[in-house]
């Protein structure tokens, strides 16, 4: 009944309104002449940390976001980050992935070695909660405003992106467009993933004087490892191909 | 309060009187950088006034249609597994959660800011009911815990201090006493942690609900609003029939407009696009997602095609940082969900015009209001026309109307021969010899109390210019 009478009084009270076709100005779109270095200065000055893989090499960038998170262990959202990042790993229990389990990896005194051996745990919420570390694959990202995004689907949890303390996203630069329309007309996956999340840094307030504080229920630490599997970084080109 | 004047304008005096509530608006909101960074980042944006035109032109051409956009978004909503409420008031939608409450059997609740929960008051409704319903934003939570409302539209705890709320904490957590706002923050983390965890719904608002596609749009920085569609088991999010736009290309032009005004950032941290519920095979997610689409007055804005501007807002909070009103009193003065001049003009059309009747007139005209909206809302002549109807209203009750033709009349009779004025002036200058005070003002006249309490009647002088220069001339 009041779907029918709020339509029928908008339908009375828009009558008065005059009809016109939308015909909308073309805002020209300011290209990035390098979206990957806007992309980083961007993501830096909102207090992301950004590591280029093809300058450092996987297992170095790695290092240094364990040594900047002091974890050493890392939960992975999905195994196809490693796949689709062209990492080498090995897996324990194939099955796992299945089976809905939480997936880990090991990395005792925050040292990362290579091909990353993947463990299995129960999904249970006091393995998330104790987490330092979570890793993910950077679907889309936006060069302007340094943003990234996630896609929920299967496999990808959305607690382990909100509630670890720090995160590290895999991102192909490939995958970076330079502005936000060329990102939004780039047929994301709506009907596909419940949830989209643009995420541009670590989570923030300023509700306390307006003093920034970074690190509120998000992530305090954001990290990106920029890789580029189309020309697949020198360490890699001799490590064992996945088995997966 | 003072006496004898109406309630806003009580709060306002008490407002200005308030030592602790003047330092925290210098302080918070007058020398914060906000605004800097708003003016910063839009002066290096070259299409900014191309944006805003943008801008209003959407929400224009969307208000014309708006019930064919809100079928669409229905009926996309719906194709994605979501539901559809449609709220003709705050009660309905009130009325919708609780019951939805009691068949689920909720009993702990997590939102997010978002106004029209305040404006539907939901938070009382779901206490009253014997629901546990908690606050995640951080600015949100100090002032639940408070026991107070928000005084700003992003930034709910703009009216406190940090000792405020670090003796606030201390009172509602125990020790440690905490000083630093990191500290206080962490804590507010570590508190919000488990409400989270435990939840069985999440309640949030919609920024923007896209048409074409189903989507709402979430915006945030704090990381809250992603736990609250994570973790709850339910998902409601509560939007003003307004907040519709036609189609998701029209999204990045409108977070640009809105994150800049809001904040000065180039982006918020944090933009959820919501498609539904969980899909199969996601591990987490809401199971169901409910959308109350509420109309609680704005369907009657809508049938005024001047006023109607006023739901083109996208409550940026923008008019609020740039008003002097409101920076000298502070959200708490306006006693309604809205604050500032976007309160000013839409309180009033929401509620009615005699519910608030003195809105409108908190404001000094000045304009910058209408010069920062990121979608050109015309508030200042907004604020004008409502004054202008409710004089109307106001006059026509009183039968003043009548008087004041009255005294048109005469003054039309004066002004049409020069010796009629001069007639007038030398009644008056008799009548101003026994009456002035201290020979140059006027006593309070009983009708001019309230606007001679800030002004002062001079009478007239004793001799015109012409009168003057006639003698001057003659000698």
């Amino acid at each position: 009944m009041s779907r029918s009478e709020i339509l029928w009084r908008l339908r009375q009270a828009s009558g008065n309104h005059p009809k016109k076709p939308l015909s909308l100005e073309r805002i020209p779109l300011r290209r990035s002449d390098n979206p990957v270095d806007t992309f980083t200065r961007r993501l830096e000055e909102a207090g992301g940390n950004v590591f280029d893989a093809r300058e450092l090499g996987l297992q170095e960038c790695l290092n240094r976001v364990l040594k900047k998170t002091g974890a050493n262990e890392i939960f992975w959202e999905d195994p196809d980050v490693l796949v689709a990042n062209s990492i080498p790993h090995q897996i324990r229990d194939k099955n796992a992935f299945e089976e809905n389990e939480l997936v880990c990896s090991s990395h005792p005194k925050g040292i990362s070695t290579l091909p990353i051996v993947l463990n299995v745990r129960p999904l249970a919420l006091r393995h998330i909660e104790s987490a330092k570390l979570s890793a993910g694959s950077g679907r889309l990202a936006i060069a302007e405003t340094g943003s990234v995004f996630f896609y929920s689907g299967r496999r990808r949890m959305r607690l382990l992106l909100g509630l670890v303390p720090n995160r590290v996203t895999f991102l192909d630069v490939n995958r970076i467009v330079g502005n936000s329309q060329e990102a939004f007309s780039s047929n994301l996956p709506l009907r596909k993933s419940s949830l989209i999340s643009l995420i541009s840094g670590p989570s923030q307030t300023g509700d306390i004087e307006a003093t920034l504080v970074r690190g509120v229920h998000g992530p305090t630490g954001w990290h990106v490892i920029l890789t580029d599997p189309s020309n697949n970084q020198s360490e890699l080109s001799d490590s064992p191909s996945p088995r997966y | 309060m003072e006496k004898d004047l109406p309630i806003l304008q009580s709060r306002i005096h008490e407002a200005l009187q308030d030592r602790q509530l003047q330092a925290n608006l210098e302080k918070n909101l007058k020398r914060s950088s906000r605004g800097t960074q708003r003016e910063r980042i839009i002066q290096s944006t070259p299409d900014w006034e191309r944006l805003r035109e943008y801008g209003r032109q959407v929400k224009e051409h969307t208000l014309g249609r708006l019930p064919e956009y809100l079928e669409e978004l229905e009926k996309n909503v719906v194709s994605l597994g979501g539901k559809v409420i449609w709220a003709q008031d705050a009660e309905h939608a009130r009325n919708f959660i609780l019951q939805l409450i009691r068949d689920r059997d909720i009993r702990s609740v997590v939102k997010s800011k978002s106004m029209t929960t305040e404006e539907i008051a939901l938070n009382p409704a779901l206490e009253r009911e014997g629901t546990r319903v908690v606050e995640t934003d951080l600015g949100e939570y100090i002032v639940q815990i408070a026991g107070q409302k928000p005084s700003h539209i992003l930034g709910p705890s703009v009216h406190l201090s940090k000792d405020q709320i670090s003796d606030l904490f201390y009172r509602k957590h125990g020790p440690p006493k905490l000083s630093r706002a990191e500290e206080l923050t962490a804590q507010a983390r570590q508190r919000l942690r488990q409400e989270f965890l435990r939840a069985d719904m999440g309640i949030t608002g919609v920024n923007f609900g896209i048409a074409d596609s189903g989507t709402l749009v979430l915006i945030e920085n704090e990381g809250n609003i992603l736990l609250t569609v994570s973790k709850p088991r339910i998902h409601v999010a509560i939007m003003g029939i307004e907040k519709v736009i036609p189609r998701l290309e029209h999204l990045p032009n409108f977070l640009k407009l809105l994150i800049y005004s809001a904040s000065g950032q180039r982006i918020s941290s944090y933009v959820h696009l919501v498609s539904g519920p969980r899909r199969p095979g996601e591990i987490d997610g809401p199971e169901e997602l409910y959308l109350i689409l509420l109309d609680n007055g704005r369907s009657r804005i809508l049938s005024d095609p001047f006023l109607a501007q006023t739901l083109s807002c996208i409550r940026c909070g923008a008019c609020l940082n740039s008003c002097p009103v409101y920076q000298n009193v502070g959200g708490h003065a306006y006693a309604s969900t809205y604050q500032g001049p976007i309160g000013a003009i839409l309180t009033p059309q929401l509620e009615s015009l005699e519910a608030a009747p003195d809105h409108p007139f908190a404001s000094s005209l000045c304009g910058a209001c209408g010069e920062v909206c990121p979608v050109k809302i015309e508030i200042p002549q907004i604020l004008l026309k409502l004054r202008e109807k409710i004089r109307l209203g106001k006059d026509r009750k009183s039968g003043s109307i009548q008087l004041q033709k009255l005294a048109f009349q005469i003054w039309v009779w004066c002004m049409q021969r020069p010796e009629r004025v001069a007639g007038v002036r030398r009644m008056i200058r008799i009548g101003q010899k026994i009456l002035l005070r201290k020979g140059h003002r006027f006593p309070p006249v009983p009708f001019l109390r309230r606007w001679m309490r800030y002004h002062e009647l001079p009478g007239f002088p004793e001799k015109t210019f012409r009168e003057m220069y006639a003698e001057r001339e003659g000698s």
